[in-house]
Formats: structure tokens, C-alpha cells, sequence
């Protein structure tokens, strides 16, 4: 395959595109956020699957509560 | 801002993805794009007065024929025989890669672009020069003819697609810009 996926964390992942077509992923894909990302011949991204979550007021009191 | 005279040799591109799946560029692979667009026909029924009753019939499928130089079956890259006989679910993804037919089918997008902007490189992508771009969602790779009749592996391969999905949206979008809005990038092909 001329494409290597390499695991960085549970939310990102490297793309290498050892091949000759663009090929075109997309970062948190669908989310309102999603993005594409165009990977050329002999490039890599660094790609996020999932938004980060903000943590919202009533999380944080919630956390704090339990505390 | 204005439209070249004609869109001419090395402003297309071609950009293939599965449901659910990435889109890779082909241009790299094809020589030849040939769009059948559906007929939107209709038929006149003479009344007995000499009018004419204008009755349509349903609009018929397109068909986007592809000529060009596959030489794997690796579907991250040109690929057309993963892609004919079954899913992206069943893909190969490691090497020796191997494909069996199956009674699986896989719905693709394919999206067709041309423009004159060399940093463009994907069909997909966002354009703010003049360009024109043609989707086409929801086909099916119905046909791959490989030939090596001239001393090349050369292959004609067919994409069908209904020109409305089973709900009546449609499938089918013709879009251009002159530059003065651009294009936007497509979001994935969900």
C-alpha cells in the first residue's frame, strides 16, 4: 500500500502518501468542524479524528461538585 | 477574471471516493473523461385537434466513462479492480493484495474539476479561480474492460449513477465560479 498510518494517540493518526495520487482525508470527520486535508505524493499530515471537547460551566461544576 | 476560451489539456482532475471512505485523485492515471449526462426526453401525444400532450419520461442515468493506466490493486492509490468487485469493507490493505468478485457493491462519488489554478490538486478542494466542477453521488462502478491490445494495460472503466437517490434528492451538482466567490472544498462523502 502506498499509504502508512501510523497511530500517534487515541485522537490522531500520521498519513503518508508514498504513492502518486492526491489523496484527501478529513480531519474530524463528520463534525460541524470536519475539515479536508489534501495529501500530495511524498507527504504527511498529522490528522485529529475528534474534536477536542470544551468542557462546558456545568461539567466543570460537576467536577467540582464530586471533589 | 474571465473563463479561458475552453478548458484545455492539464486543467482536469478527477476525484474518486467510496461512502465513508477518502477520495483519491486519479488524474494522475486518465487519459480520457467521456460524461453521458441522462436524457431528460419527452414524448408529444397528438390530441384530435393537432395539439400536442408533452409527456415525460423519467430522466435516465448518466454514465461517466474513465480511459486509463491502473497498474495495482491498491485502492489508496488508482485502483479499479478493489473498487469493481467489492466494498471498501473488504479491501485489502495489505501486501500481496487480492480481490475476488463478490455480489458486493459500493456506492461512490465522483467529482470532476476543472480549472486552470496549478496549486489546486484535488477535484475536492476549494477553488477561487475560474473553474467549473461536476458531483456525481451515489454511483456504481458497473464496468472495467482491461485491454493490452497496443502494448498497454489500458482500461475503460464506467461509473453509473441514478439521477436521484431513492428519496428524490439529487445526485447529480454542476457547479462554477469566475472567481469572484470561489468554490468551496466538498465535505466528505458520507
Amino acid at each position: 500500500m502506498t499509504v502508512k498510518t501510523e497511530k500517534i494517540d487515541e485522537n490522531t493518526i500520521k498519513i503518508t502518501n508514498e504513492g502518486d495520487a492526491v489523496i484527501t482525508y478529513y480531519e474530524f470527520r463528520g463534525t460541524p468542524q470536519e475539515r479536508p486535508v489534501h495529501i500530495g505524493p511524498n507527504e504527511s499530515a498529522v490528522i485529529k479524528l475528534k474534536p477536542e471537547r470544551k468542557r462546558s460551566r456545568a461539567d466543570r461544576k460537576a467536577r467540582k461538585s464530586k471533589i | 477574471m474571465a473563463f479561458p476560451d475552453l478548458w484545455g489539456e492539464g486543467t482536469a482532475l478527477v476525484a474518486i471516493a467510496p461512502k465513508g471512505g477518502s477520495d483519491v485523485d486519479f488524474a494522475t492515471a486518465i487519459t480520457s473523461i467521456d460524461i453521458d449526462m441522462g436524457d431528460r426526453d419527452f414524448d408529444a401525444i397528438p390530441t384530435l385537434r393537432g395539439g400536442r400532450l408533452i409527456k415525460p419520461p423519467p430522466e435516465d442515468v448518466t454514465t461517466i466513462t474513465f480511459e486509463g493506466y491502473p497498474v495495482s490493486l491498491d485502492t489508496t492509490s488508482t485502483d479499479v479492480w478493489q473498487r469493481f468487485f467489492t466494498t471498501s469493507n473488504n479491501w485489502t490493505t495489505s501486501d500481496p493484495l487480492s480481490v475476488s468478485n463478490s455480489r458486493n457493491r459500493e456506492n461512490y462519488r465522483v467529482v470532476i474539476l476543472w480549472t486552470e489554478d496549478t496549486t489546486v490538486t484535488s477535484a475536492t478542494a476549494a477553488v477561487s479561480n475560474e473553474a467549473l466542477r461536476a458531483i456525481f453521488k451515489n454511483c456504481q462502478l458497473v464496468s472495467v474492460k482491461p485491454s493490452f491490445t497496443d502494448n498497454e494495460l489500458k482500461v475503460t472503466f464506467k461509473f453509473k449513477c441514478a439521477p436521484y437517490d431513492k428519496s428524490g434528492n439529487s445526485n447529480i451538482t454542476w457547479e462554477s465560479t469566475d472567481g469572484t466567490t470561489g468554490l468551496s472544498a466538498l465535505s466528505s462523502y458520507s
